[in-house]
């Protein structure tokens, strides 16, 4: 016997001997080394005890029992796949085979040889988990091709993730905001694997999360994968009550980069039964990083394609206009000469005001910049004068305020060279209330006419559409006199409308999936 | 025929009504947002309004044609450069008696104006 346990010491497997009674007889080293068990402290034990997990001890006992009574034992001599218990309580695939021997004493020993199969198991996972990731990278990339909405390619996104991580929930949360405003906002995207999870839909879609705020705020401030086992126990989980009602536990949150900045995080949780082992958060890391390029990547193609249709239909706007400028000029030209004049003189106001107002939008103009843009048209500046208080237009009164001021000057060009002495004075400020810009423009007679002049008979086009400008579309009052003295207009335009707000924001477009 | 435009582009607004006078036709109004149109809808209460879907700022041209209609019975003409865009939601909120996509030329406006006359005619 002596010299069969020395010849054991020396196997590479673990060798392992029991009595009719279950109880521990031999013990090699490799035995001492796979189940963590020194052979003083296994010999004499439990063997059912000792590496037999919970779940097959039954039919552990039930064997040893049956052979003893029967001499029969279907799984001995066979090789057994099947796992065992470490002294740490970790469950391990092993194989063995198992041979009963006579003992000294005339009973019976069971011999079996073992070998763990941890390393292998532990290859073919990580090879597994390998070939889904390759998979769901790949569905990830092909959905990227196709016409789907962002709304639509990210929940196909968190569903790939939930079905090769094994997770029960995924949620995607944006960046809003800039600077010391930005927060992460749910977007409402989730993929739930059960419909008892919805509680935490209604949870999360309250919360926004600063830098460093919550699970989402911390993978958002480090630009780190933050993975929590044990979400009951964390009060940095703000949402942990609900979570945990429904029973999801664990969580991971994954910072979505692009460009050097975090523009969202993807959030997957599940319960006490989901795996978040080394392997599992390597899968994760790599999947949501190419994931989140892909989501920005869509989201930057809906831009684009907001933006060309916007301008499109700014285009064919543009277009109609100019039909419009057209057809209006023509029905008053008495002469093509005139009807030149007429149209191309607004056709270029249209087009500098169009730049003001969408080219320099950043910029805001100012008052006086547009009524000396409008008067450039005029000779003899020294016969000007131009006085306005310091305001900056809104981009949406540019258009409106730049085409009067252009009727105007393109009226006084018209009628000022039957009388050259003229001056013209154009003065803007706040009335009492503060409430109204009082815009009024003045051409003085250098001689003042003996008879008033004829009223005209009818309602030109250039009145008209300053009429409509100022009451229409910058909700003022438009009075026009023309006596011995000259000609005089009067604008009184509500400041609110007139006046930008005092920053600018930059303008932004907002895609779907983000607002959603 | 007594019509309404609803049209926040001026230079479009004036060549409508121009246009539509040239007709035969009463322009009692031009109203450039939402607020206007239902205003001058209610004092005149038009035969036809001749609604533009996007108007400036925060205005629905939509809002204002289910306004006449479900208030006043003042049926539309919506006019937009998109089309498309026009939401199931819209089209029976407004129940538009024609829809005008935007550029248009002189002919196809009088070929609808004249046809939606003869329909409200009968």
């Amino acid at each position: 016997m002596k010299h069969l346990e020395s010849l054991f010491d020396r196997a590479l497997d673990a060798v392992v001997g029991m009595d009719e009674a279950g109880l521990v007889v031999a013990w090699n080293g490799a035995a001492e080394e796979m189940f963590g068990w020194p052979r003083a402290e296994a010999m004499g034990s439990s063997m059912g005890d000792l590496i037999v997990p919970p779940q097959h001890r039954d039919a552990h006992a039930r064997g040893l029992e049956h052979y003893n009574r029967t001499g029969e034992g279907p799984v001995l001599e066979q090789r057994v796949r099947i796992t065992a218990l470490h002294r740490d309580r970790a469950e391990f695939p092993v194989e063995l085979s198992i041979f009963p021997m006579s003992g000294d004493g005339g009973g019976r020993i069971f011999y079996a040889f073992i070998r763990s199969m941890a390393a292998e198991e532990a290859a073919r996972r990580a090879q597994e988990l390998r070939a889904r990731e390759g998979e769901a990278l790949l569905a990830v990339a092909q959905k990227l091709l196709e016409d789907v909405s962002l709304d639509e390619f990210t929940q196909f996104c968190l569903d790939s993730v939930c079905a090769v991580s094994g997770m029960e929930a995924g949620h995607f949360h944006v960046v809003r905001g800039r600077g010391p405003h930005a927060r992460l906002h749910p977007t409402g995207i989730w993929h739930l694997a059960d419909p008892r999870f919805q509680p935490v839909v209604e949870a999360t879609s309250v919360v926004r999360f600063a830098p460093g705020e919550g699970l989402p705020g911390r993978a958002w401030q480090s630009g780190q994968l933050q993975a929590l086992v044990d979400l009951p126990a964390s009060c940095q989980f703000v949402r942990r009550s609900v979570f945990e009602e429904v029973g999801l536990t664990r969580a991971v949150a994954l910072p979505v980069w692009q460009g050097g900045d975090v523009h969202g995080v993807l959030e997957f949780f599940g319960t006490s039964y989901a795996r978040l082992d080394e392997e599992v958060l390597r899968m994760l890391q790599t999947v949501g990083s190419q994931i989140g390029v892909a989501l920005h990547r869509k989201q930057h193609a809906e831009h684009r394609e907001t933006l060309r249709r916007e301008m499109s239909h700014r285009v064919g706007n543009s277009l109609s206009v100019l039909a419009s400028i057209y057809r209006s000029c023509s029905r008053e030209a008495r002469t093509k000469d005139e009807l030149d004049e007429a149209f191309l003189g607004r056709l270029v106001a249209v087009g500098q005001a169009n730049r003001m107002a969408v080219e320099d939008a950043s910029k805001s103009v100012a008052l006086q910049a547009l009524i000396e843009e409008a008067t450039g048209i005029l000779p003899e500046r020294s016969r000007i004068s131009i006085e306005a208080p310091n305001l900056s237009v809104d981009r949406d009164s540019i258009m409106p305020l730049a085409l009067i001021l252009n009727e105007l000057a393109t009226n006084a060009l018209k009628h000022g060279s039957s009388c050259q002495d003229s001056r013209l004075a154009v003065r803007a400020r706040f009335d009492e209330s503060n409430e109204n810009l009082v815009l009024e423009w003045r051409e003085h007679r250098a001689v003042p006419l003996a008879v008033p002049p004829p009223t005209p008979e009818r309602v030109g086009f250039g009145t008209k559409l300053m009429w409509h400008m100022v009451e229409g579309r910058l909700g003022g009052i438009f009075e026009r006199c023309l006596d011995e003295a000259g000609f005089r207009v009067m604008l009184r335009l509500p400041r609110e409308r007139l006046e930008a707000p005092p920053e600018l924001a930059p303008a932004t477009i907002h895609s779907g999936a983000a607002d959603g | 025929m007594r019509i309404l435009i609803v049209e926040d582009e001026v230079f479009i607004a004036l060549d409508l009504e121009m246009q539509l006078m040239d007709m035969g036709y009463e322009v009692v109004g031009i109203a450039g947002t939402k607020e206007t149109a239902i205003e001058m809808a209610c004092a005149h209460v038009p035969d036809l309004a001749l609604v533009d879907l996007h108007l400036a700022g925060p205005s629905s041209g939509a809002e204002a044609a289910a306004f006449m209609r479900a208030e006043l019975g003042v049926p539309s003409v919506i006019v937009s450069g998109s089309l498309h865009e026009l939401t199931e939601a819209d089209i029976a909120a407004t129940a538009p008696v024609a829809l005008l996509g935007k550029p248009f030329s002189p002919v196809k406006l009088h070929a609808v104006i004249r046809g939606v006359d003869a329909v409200l005619d009968r």
